[in-house]
């Protein structure tokens, strides 16, 4: 029971079932079981459609879902209370256009119920903080560039100093040096203790900041699990030999393998099976060149999750545990 | 209570970033520069201080009717054609916008997600356009006010009314602006719908008041033929006014005007200037005159409380497709 119980308190978000479909032929979200720990960097990927901004919306309160379960910071998704400790980045943001910098975070900070006295402390520190300089605090955000504009909705995710972090392609219009800022915020962040809902497109960005990951496809949690998790049991050995390979192709098969741009190709992570391949092409004289053990990245993860989605072999269905690692497919 | 106070005051802030809100601006200027430039002595009527004078004993100062016959003009030019048509008309084209525009991604999403209801989010917004509205006619009925009271010396108290009735007045319609708008999104299609759904609640009253003029008139001619009264008539008058009841009735609020602030009857007024006018135009004065004496007058109370409740139905429903809605 008390670990159950630390269990519970320990997420920051616990979406169980999440479902949502527009009309009747449209089912963004079949079933999302999502759960996020307290001081985490939680990332959601997924390709064009597959629901991510539908579930962080549903997160936000700013989508009704059909179906859900669950809590955010240890209360039902909407819960008054818990908003005024969230913080949002949404991936368009439309700002006042008649409104100051200042008058920006100003006005979100007081719908947030942030007292006057800490609205006029934090928000030039957090101004310069995501890289606005001072002579940009009054000037109309019309005025500003997209970047700008980025940073300045990043401020006002921040603004109530929040618990948990929700940025939906925080990135996004940013240039490298941005970019970088950025991730150095996150980790800034995170070392404060602050739960990070981060979902991007950008699968590099990920990997660097984030803790866990969950890849969402086709409206369905894909894989879950840390990064380590994920790719670790993904990993292949590239043999490459003194000759023509593909006469091999039998004993390779045999062996769980394959021949793959004229290497062997070991697709499963097993010492023995690549240790017994080795002395098979010894025994045969052939001439070993290189051994390499190849580690897929998320990317390859990801690639191979929705390749695999296409046609059909993967799909994780509602209630079932999603599997943390991924067998590559090739 | 700071979350509300900041969508009225972004509400208010939104509305003077646009140019209407400062065209109307100008226009009370001038209108109240206009008004400077008339007043009244002993004798009758001074323009452009002196420059040309119209003796008349009826807009004089001697004249014991002046103060209402005042009360007249204000409420026929000032509240009927000024600020209950172009007012109004400059006010929803003003304020059309605000759901349509709340309800654009990247605003919307940021709303929603910070700690009140969509409820809550609906109305501080709905009383932020009043707001806006309340503040436009509350610069103009002051600067009129104080012209008429320093030019024309009279001081109508009860003319500060205009400024809840124009709100009121305003809100009958805006109520179908922002149920439109939320379920459109388009500010355009909302004010053209305004437009329409004004015309629909006008109906009841009008035909009413019409067929009501018919019953109270009875040697009322059209095209020099009488009028006969059928009882036809009287039933139709009786479903119109009981229709007018379930609507918000625009009409009335000229005539709730007039009785805050005094006003005399137009025939009235008319009379007084056409002193050599033909006999048979004094004659027709006249019995509009009686008509309109006879005319039975509006119950405030009654006309804006059953308004209220009917505009109270539109903003629910608003409020409702507000609410329901994924963005």
């Amino acid at each position: 029971m008390t670990t159950h119980v630390t269990e519970i308190t320990s997420l920051a978000v616990d979406l169980i079932g999440v479902k949502k479909s527009y009309g009747r032929s449209v089912e963004a979200l079949r079933g999302v079981n999502i759960q996020v720990r307290k001081g985490e960097v939680f990332g959601l990927l997924g390709p064009n459609g597959a629901g991510k901004s539908t579930l962080v919306k549903i997160m936000m309160t700013v989508v009704r879902p059909d179906a859900v379960a669950g809590t955010i910071l240890g209360r039902p998704i909407g819960h008054l209370g818990k908003k005024s400790v969230m913080g949002y980045l949404p991936e368009v943001t439309r700002f006042p256009n008649y409104l100051t910098g200042r008058q920006v975070l100003d006005y979100y900070a007081q719908l947030s119920d942030v007292s006057a006295s800490d609205r006029r402390r934090v928000i030039p520190e957090l101004m310069e903080r995501v890289g606005l300089s001072h002579r940009w605090h009054d000037v109309r955000c019309s005025k500003y560039s997209k970047g700008m504009l980025r940073r300045l909705g990043l401020a006002q995710s921040l603004v109530n100093d929040p618990e948990l972090v929700v940025l939906d392609e925080p990135t996004d219009g940013l240039d490298p040096i941005g970019r970088r800022d950025v991730r150095e915020l996150l980790t800034e962040l995170r070392s404060t203790g602050k739960t990070i809902f981060l979902n991007s497109h950008l699968l590099s960005e990920i990997e660097m900041v984030c803790d866990r990951v969950a890849i969402l496809n086709q409206g369905l949690v894909a894989r879950q699990g840390t990064l380590t998790e994920l790719t670790d049991h993904s990993v292949e050995c590239h043999i490459k030999v003194d000759g023509d390979a593909a006469a091999l192709t039998a004993e390779v098969e045999q062996q769980g393998g394959e021949i793959r741009d004229g290497m062997i190709v070991m697709t499963q992570h097993d010492g023995e099976k690549v240790n017994n391949m080795i002395d098979l092409l010894r025994g045969k004289g052939i001439m070993i060149e290189s051994v390499v053990p190849h580690r897929f990245s998320l990317e390859d993860v990801f690639v191979q999750i929705l390749g695999a989605d296409a046609r059909g072999l993967k799909t994780v269905e509602p209630g079932k545990t999603p599997p943390v690692a991924a067998r590559p497919v090739s | 209570m700071t979350q509300v106070w900041s969508l009225i005051w972004d509400s208010f802030r939104e509305s003077i970033d646009r140019m209407m809100f400062w065209v109307m601006v100008v226009l009370t200027v001038v209108l109240a520069a206009a008004m400077a430039c008339v007043s009244f002595d002993e004798k009758g009527v001074n323009i452009l201080f002196g420059a040309w004078k119209i003796e008349s004993e009826s807009f004089s100062l001697s004249n014991p009717d002046f103060s209402s016959f005042v009360g007249t003009i204000v409420v026929k030019f000032i509240a009927d054609y000024y600020l209950g048509l172009l007012g109004v008309i400059v006010a929803l084209i003003t304020t059309a916008g605000v759901f349509p525009s709340l309800m654009t991604s990247g605003t919307v999403d940021l709303l929603l997600s910070k700690p009140m209801s969509r409820s809550k989010l609906f109305l501080s917004k709905y009383i932020g356009a009043l707001t806006f509205v309340f503040l436009q006619s509350l610069l103009f009925v002051g600067l009129t006010f104080l012209v008429m009271g320093i030019r024309w010396h009279v001081w109508i108290w009860g003319y500060w009314g205009f400024v809840l009735l124009l709100v009121i007045l305003f809100s009958y319609l805006f109520a179908f602006t922002a149920l439109f708008g939320v379920m459109t999104r388009s500010s355009l299609t909302a004010l053209l719908l305004t437009g329409v759904a004004w015309m629909v609640i006008w109906t009841p009253t009008a035909a009413a008041d019409t067929l009501e003029a018919f019953r109270m008139a009875p040697g009322m001619t059209v095209n020099g033929e009488p009028v006969e009264r059928s009882d036809e008539m009287g039933k139709w008058e009786r479903v119109f006014r009981t229709a007018s009841w379930f609507v918000p009735k625009t009409t009335d609020i000229t005539e709730i005007a007039g009785q805050w602030v005094g006003a005399a009857l137009f025939s009235d007024l008319l009379l007084s200037v056409s002193d050599s006018a033909p006999e048979q135009q004094r004659r027709d004065l006249e019995e509009s005159r009686e008509f309109e004496s006879k005319v039975s007058p509006v119950d405030p109370l009654t006309s804006i409380g059953s308004s209220l409740l009917s505009e109270a139905v539109i903003v629910l429903l608003a409020m409702y497709q507000f609410g329901r809605r994924d963005y």
